[in-house]
């Protein structure tokens, strides 16, 4: 048994190894394949419309949809066992490849209706934790409510903490502090400072909602036909054509005045300059036609 | 891992997870539900509740109890197992660590008063007497700054922390004024201005728009804040901003003779203010050291009450204890991740075994009798689980009796007692060699050791291969406790009347062994007074060279070791030998370590290139190296991105993947229903983009790559090299 122990120490010690190992290994490659690869541009692939591309990302169809059902259902099995650890003051870490949102609302759903939830959507750029923990407050005010009127119920371990009804006595008990950057937490803090037990549960499921906010990696590219239309058209426009016509709508009365218009949207890189093979500047906006016709919209 | 019908969650539909984002989705939060209304009798069926709390129950109405040990109630008997047990384990560490810091607390203490008095008889005049708002513009006199340096010995700062949190307490308590700087006061974000209202903040209770030291002289000019020293705690002077510090520092000095200021900083070694600030400063710091226990220190404190003395009704087997110990090495000897680790391995114990809600019966004072009566109340399903039990099963033809599990588990509680007061006395002497008590727990409970000795007629030979704890590494040879009992054989004579005496008291319990224990110590006694009498006569030659008193020494450490070894031969039977110590002993190491280090990065990898391990689905390739188009999406992209080096070619790939995909179009055997949908949006080149894409972001939420740059527009990184 003290081999077997100590043979997972060595383990620990190999995989430490690999890693290093394997970063370098993978270095190497790189470097040598790099300059085979450097003439490859992403643009050289035949980039669909980024608009017929993001339907089509939206209608994906699930691969292996039962099975990954029948996984994630294997895992209610353990949820007693979650249920046990974190009524014993343990958070759940829950790792592994695939969106478990619905796996950990399921189980909040099901194992945890004892207690007040409140889902945390932590992928959103715009999560405000001082709201969040607000909201925090509130259920467990509601929850420390309840508790006080079952008068068969002995005081929980939140109770004799804590017994003021006031949300900001709520947040000051809390102790939070805002985190001064954007890491909640480091590998020392997971170890020492928080009370976590992981679980590794692979899913498999599609991170839908998690990936929302995440560029589409070919997206960009669906631009140039349009910027190329736009090119196209403004090339058949001579600058003295352009003076023209925004004179003839009362926009500029002179060739100055346009100069410092377009000097202004290229500053703000809202008009971009080209240089045509003939010689002649080309401005073009850079912008698809629907961010065009919603800007349109907005200023009529 | 119970699995309990009637604990089960209820039916509940599919868990959706294909469907599209809806509006809860994107809420940055959102409340699932509020807390039920309770009812504490709802949790448990009332007629098995009713059954088992009869007492005049039969065994002819127990057997008509269907209740398995499995039950809701034997759940929530395990949770509140836990919980008593865990507070009571809590409660032991929390004294423990307190009683370790007393001291230094005390010294602290009375320093503090006689800096004080300094102070006041130097500099303070009564606060009526006091005009001046500031200092003595021409005392260009140095005014040093009494200060307490607690080295901390490179302890973790999560572990002083907590002293420190304590040594303030502990001087509020005494009446002190008692403020605390973090590092945060002092970043050079913020500056002097930083730490000077996080000062006033928390003596004035205010924050003036203005931070000044003369706001804190009016506050202590007040006659309910006259005359008590002000402390300001400083827990990591490296954490702070150098600069910010020394500034700090010397602009306390020039209110030194208005403002009786005490520092306590802690520090990692003596030079550590000396390297840290510069001179100018240094010279205003009138230091005073004094040392905390060390890591080491406090680990023999915590295992000694906790895992030995204390009968806690829980404890660890072999593999368990020597995991901990390194994972206690493995994280700079942090005892608070220890603590965290125990607590886990806690946790497990009373969730995986059925029998564990037992233990709380064996911690009574009068636990046979608490036992027999708690036995008898079982029904026979609970009972049968009990003699199910692994270390029972191993004993034929016993006894299955609610009187036999009482009995049994009674007979294991004394046999633990003896077994942790033959520890203590070993480490009695490991303590003169400067031995780890945990490294001697380690080897008491390895049952192949056990076995070995039992074998061993000479269990006093040393080895040299042994390491132990201080070394780092797992003592492996199992030889410390021969080291001990040969030590025994070599000890002094008053040495070895000290640990005689020591051995007494720790096997009060143990009848016979105490009065061998005490027969010897007597004898030793008797010799060490003769001798000394002996030695004190005009004489000392002819005495030394008397036959008799080289021989009764020397046959006195010999029954001494004698005595040690038929102790543990008899005694350090490991827990895991005895029978049921499966109610009171955990033993699962991989689950322990797999709670407690989570390895995701890695296993993340291994998820998507063993994905079919994991799916377990007909369609895609068993072969381990395969790459089959029938994969996740991500698992093929992954599989792909092993051929490339660091920086993934982003137009390779996606040509790579294409290929891919379409090369399964013509040979795709898949059993599962695939819709006709699916395989028309397989072919376009729009959906084998809008899948790159998809897998892509996959990869980038789970950590494994990054996305392409400025620099290199062309090629997205891999940050993930383990397999």
């Amino acid at each position: 048994m003290d081999v077997g122990v100590h043979e997972m120490t060595m383990e620990d010690e190999e995989d430490d190894f690999m890693l290093s190992r394997n970063y370098f290994l993978a270095k190497e490659i790189g470097n040598s394949s790099r300059k085979k690869s450097s003439q490859k541009h992403v643009v050289d692939i035949n980039h669909v419309d980024e608009q017929v591309l993001r339907k089509e990302v939206f209608d994906i169809p699930v691969k292996h949809e039962n099975e990954i059902q029948h996984l994630i259902k294997s895992y209610r099995n353990l949820y007693p066992k979650w249920h046990f650890e974190l009524r014993c003051g343990f958070g759940l870490l829950m790792y592994g490849f695939g969106s478990k949102k619905a796996l950990l609302e399921d189980f909040a759903s099901t194992s945890l209706n004892d207690f007040g939830v409140v889902v945390i959507n932590g992928y959103l750029p715009s999560n405000n934790l001082k709201q969040a923990l607000i909201t925090l407050a509130e259920v467990l005010s509601d929850q420390l409510k309840h508790e006080r009127k079952s008068a068969t119920r002995s005081k929980s371990n939140t109770e004799h903490t804590f017994s003021s009804l006031s949300i900001e006595d709520l947040l000051s008990f809390l102790n939070v502090q805002l985190p001064q950057d954007n890491n909640l937490w480091d590998k020392k803090m997971v170890h020492t400072q928080f009370k976590w037990s992981w679980h590794h549960v692979p899913t498999f499921a599609p991170y839908k909602a998690e990936g929302n906010f995440f560029p589409l990696i070919l997206a960009n590219y669906g631009n140039a036909q349009t910027t190329k239309t736009a090119l196209v058209v403004l090339q058949s426009m001579p600058n003295s054509t352009l003076y023209t016509k925004c004179r003839a709508r009362f926009l500029v009365s002179n060739q100055v005045t346009l100069n410092s218009h377009l000097t202004e949207f290229k500053d703000h890189e809202l008009v971009k300059a080209r240089r045509h093979s003939d010689g002649q500047d080309c401005f073009y906006i850079p912008l698809p036609s629907e961010a065009l016709s919603k800007l349109l919209q907005e200023l009529a | 891992m119970p699995s309990s019908a009637t604990s089960d969650p209820p039916p509940s539909p599919s868990i959706n997870t294909a469907a599209p984002a809806t509006g809860d989705d994107l809420q940055p939060f959102f409340v699932l539900h509020k807390a039920l209304s309770r009812n504490p009798e709802k949790k448990v069926p009332a007629s098995a509740k009713r059954k088992i709390d009869l007492s005049t129950s039969s065994p002819t109405s127990a057997d008509k109890l269907a209740v398995g040990p499995n039950h809701a109630i034997y759940e929530q008997l395990r949770l509140d197992a836990f919980n008593i047990v865990w507070s009571k384990i809590d409660s032991t560490i929390n004294e423990v660590l307190r009683q370790i810091n007393v001291s230094v607390f005390d010294e602290v203490h009375k320093w503090v008063l006689e800096s004080f008095s300094i102070i006041k008889s130097c500099y303070l005049t009564s606060a009526l007497e006091i005009h001046s708002h500031y200092p003595l513009g021409n005392d260009v006199i140095c005014k040093q700054i009494p200060t307490a340096m607690l080295l901390t010995k490179n302890a973790e700062f999560v572990d002083y922390l907590l002293t420190f949190q304590e040594l303030r307490d502990y001087l509020k308590s005494m009446g002190f004024h008692v403020a605390n700087l973090s590092a945060l006061d002092f970043s050079a974000k913020y500056g002097i201005a930083g730490c000077l209202r996080s000062l006033l903040r928390q003596l004035v209770m205010m924050t003036p728009d203005v931070a000044d030291f003369s706001v804190l002289f009016s506050w202590y000019s007040e006659p309910d804040n006259y005359d008590h020293p002000i402390i300001i705690a400083i827990d990591d002077m490296e954490r702070c901003s150098g600069l910010v510090l020394a500034d700090f520092i010397r602009m306390l000095s020039d209110w030194v003779s208005k403002l009786p200021v005490i520092f306590v900083m802690g520090a990692a070694s003596s030079n550590t203010s000396r390297k840290f600030l510069p001179s100018d400063a240094l010279q205003h710091l009138q230091p005073c050291e004094f040392t905390l226990a060390s890591p080491f220190q406090r680990m023999n404190a915590l295992v000694e009450a906790v895992l030995v003395k204390s009968c806690c009704g829980f404890t660890i087997g072999h593999e368990v204890a020597v995991f901990l110990r390194n994972y206690f090495l493995g994280h700079d000897a942090t005892i608070t991740s220890f603590i965290k680790a125990l607590k886990l391995a806690c946790a497990e114990h009373f969730s995986m075994e059925t029998m564990s809600f037992l233990v709380v019966h064996m911690l009574d004072v009068n636990y046979e009798v608490s036992l027999l009566g708690k036995c008898k109340l079982l029904p026979v399903s609970v009972l049968t689980h009990a003699f199910d039990l692994p270390s029972c099963k191993r004993e034929k033809d016993s006894e299955s009796s609610s009187d036999a599990l009482a009995t049994g588990l009674s007979e294991l509680r004394r046999l633990l007692k003896n077994w942790a007061s033959v520890i203590l006395c070993l480490y009695e002497v490991g303590k003169l060699k400067k031995m780890q008590l945990l490294d001697i727990f380690c080897e008491a409970t390895d049952s192949r050791l056990s076995r070995l000795r039992s074998s061993n007629n000479k269990l006093g030979r040393v080895s040299s291969n042994s390491k132990n704890l201080i070394d780092g590494r797992l003592a492996s040879n199992g030889h410390s406790i021969s080291q001990l009992i040969h030590t025994v054989r070599e000890l002094p004579v008053a040495s070895l009347c000290k640990v005689l005496d020591l051995w007494s008291i720790h096997t009060e319990e143990m009848d016979e062994i105490h009065s061998k224990i005490q027969e010897l110590h007597l004898m030793v006694q008797s010799t060490k007074s003769c001798t000394d009498f002996q030695e004190k006569q005009i004489d000392c030659h002819r005495m030394k060279n008397s036959s008799g008193v080289g021989k009764t020494s020397f046959s006195g450490n010999d029954k001494a070791a004698a005595l040690l070894d038929d102790m543990v031969r008899k005694f350090l039977i490991p827990v895991e030998s005895r029978r049921f110590h499966e109610v009171v002993c955990f033993r699962d190491v991989g689950t322990l370590r797999t709670a407690l280090i989570g390895n995701p990065r890695r296993e993340i990898q291994v998820n998507l290139l063993k994905s079919n391990s994991y799916i377990r689905c007909g369609c895609c390739s068993s072969s381990d190296n395969a790459l089959s188009p029938t994969m996740h999406d991500s698992s093929v992209m992954y599989n792909l991105a092993q051929e490339y080096g660091d920086l993934i070619n982003l137009r390779d790939w996606y040509h790579a993947f294409r290929e891919t995909v379409l090369r399964g179009r013509n040979n795709l055997k898949c059993r599962s229903p695939v819709s006709k949908k699916a395989r028309l949006a397989s072919e376009s080149e729009a959906s084998i983009q809008a899948r790159f894409c998809s897998a892509v972001i996959e990869l980038q939420i789970t950590g494994l790559l990054r996305m392409p740059s400025k620099r290199r527009p062309d090629f997205v990184q891999r940050i993930a090299f383990g397999l």
